[in-house]
């Protein structure tokens, strides 16, 4: 009978200091950006860290929202930056642990936790990407962004976006992880 | 139509924003371009392989509450800005100090060099000798300048990853002093090796 309140206004509501608003728009988001964390970390304890900071983040900078845009796309703005941080963060943490570059290879054990098959194929296939190629076939095929909205969240011009995600379309067409999950 | 112009053409193709006459060129070029057709299976294939994702729920938490962070008169927003103005005046007062004690300012004694360059107010001239020394003092000026941009920024990263870095302690309920000395030697050579970088969010 009623329609579920627009983003915007649950975000006006929220800066107003309702927490009903506000649990509504982690609720209708925080699904969506677990999963985008589980893609591109690799593993479901980092996914739920980095989903936090997400929200921590969105929950820092909502007053600066000025409802002129999709809220989706602003808040996987904040969601692309604090991935890139935590990423960031996690490699020079690896490094005490006499470890180069990513903790999660594509080839260790701790996708395994994906829940089904196709998840955990499509997880190594991604993780095997560079950050920057992974960002784009993300917010392109899972968070269906044009490519002028992925150019504004990863402060890059639409060509530069396209040419990374064909990059990544040249890498992911040999993986044979890939074509499993099909 | 190249390869080159195809490809970019490829994504719009998929996703059915392209011109009619556009789709028409693409069309013939991919009749004719075994490469690009490939490309184009590839580009489907990956679309249609997202569809086959899974999503899983997520984890329960504890999201942040209305109000604990919303306010913009708390101590935590002024912390930062604090400590960067501090840092600054500090930072500001060790780079002047040599020039006070080397070179007494020319003119008017009783202006000091850190009121001259941080007001930029004008720099009295009175003898041919001063304009060597206002020469050097403005090109330190300048420097000054450049580097109190740098700093600024350097602080306001800072301040960022500090914040981060201890949100991380917290979430994580950190035990143990290795894990504690590893996130201070992490924070101590962030700001040791820090070089200025794009301002972030």
């Amino acid at each position: 009978m009623f329609g579920e309140a627009p983003d915007n206004k649950l975000v006006a509501r929220a800066l107003a200091g309702s927490n009903s608003a506000w649990n509504k728009l982690i609720k209708r988001y925080e699904r969506r950006v677990y999963n985008y964390a589980l893609r591109m970390v690799g593993n479901p304890d980092d996914a739920q860290d980095m989903m936090q900071e997400v929200f921590m983040g969105v929950h820092r900078n909502l007053p600066g929202y000025r409802g002129d845009g999709v809220f989706a796309a602003w808040l996987f703005r904040i969601a692309a930056f604090r991935c890139t941080d935590f990423l960031r963060r996690r490699r020079f943490h690896s490094s005490f642990d006499e470890a180069d570059g990513d903790r999660i290879s594509p080839n260790e054990p701790a996708l395994e936790a994906m829940a089904t098959h196709a998840n955990e194929q499509i997880s190594r296939a991604l993780l095997d990407l560079p950050v920057e190629q992974r960002h784009v076939v993300e917010l392109k095929f899972f968070q269906h962004f044009t490519f002028e909205d992925i150019a504004n969240q990863l402060g890059i011009s639409p060509n530069t976006a396209k040419t990374r995600l064909y990059a990544a379309l040249k890498k992911l067409k040999s993986h044979e992880e890939l074509r499993d999950a099909m | 139509m190249r390869c080159e112009d195809a490809r970019f053409r490829l994504f719009d193709y998929v996703d059915h924003t392209l011109a009619d006459r556009e789709r028409a060129d693409l069309d013939e070029h991919l009749d004719t371009c075994s490469s690009c057709r490939s490309d184009l299976e590839s580009l489907s294939d990956l679309s249609l392989q997202a569809k086959v994702w899974h999503d899983l729920p997520a984890p329960r938490w504890q999201p942040p509450r209305v109000g604990s962070g919303f306010d913009s008169s708390g101590l935590q927003q002024w912390f930062p800005s604090l400590a960067s103005a501090l840092a600054l005046i500090l930072v500001a007062g060790l780079y002047l100090q040599p020039a006070q004690t080397g070179l007494p300012a020319p003119g008017n004694s009783s202006q000091t060099m850190a009121g001259t360059q941080l007001t930029g107010n004008t720099i009295p001239v009175s003898t041919s000798a001063d304009a060597l020394l206002i020469s050097n003092r403005l090109e330190r000026q300048r420097e000054l300048q450049a580097l109190v941009q740098l700093l600024r920024t350097e602080m306001d990263r800072r301040n960022e990853e500090t914040e981060e870095s201890l949100r991380y302690v917290i979430a994580h309920q950190l035990q143990g002093q290795q894990e504690i000395d590893d996130l201070y030697q992490y924070i101590r050579k962030v700001s040791l090796d820090a070089t200025p970088v794009q301002e972030q969010m």
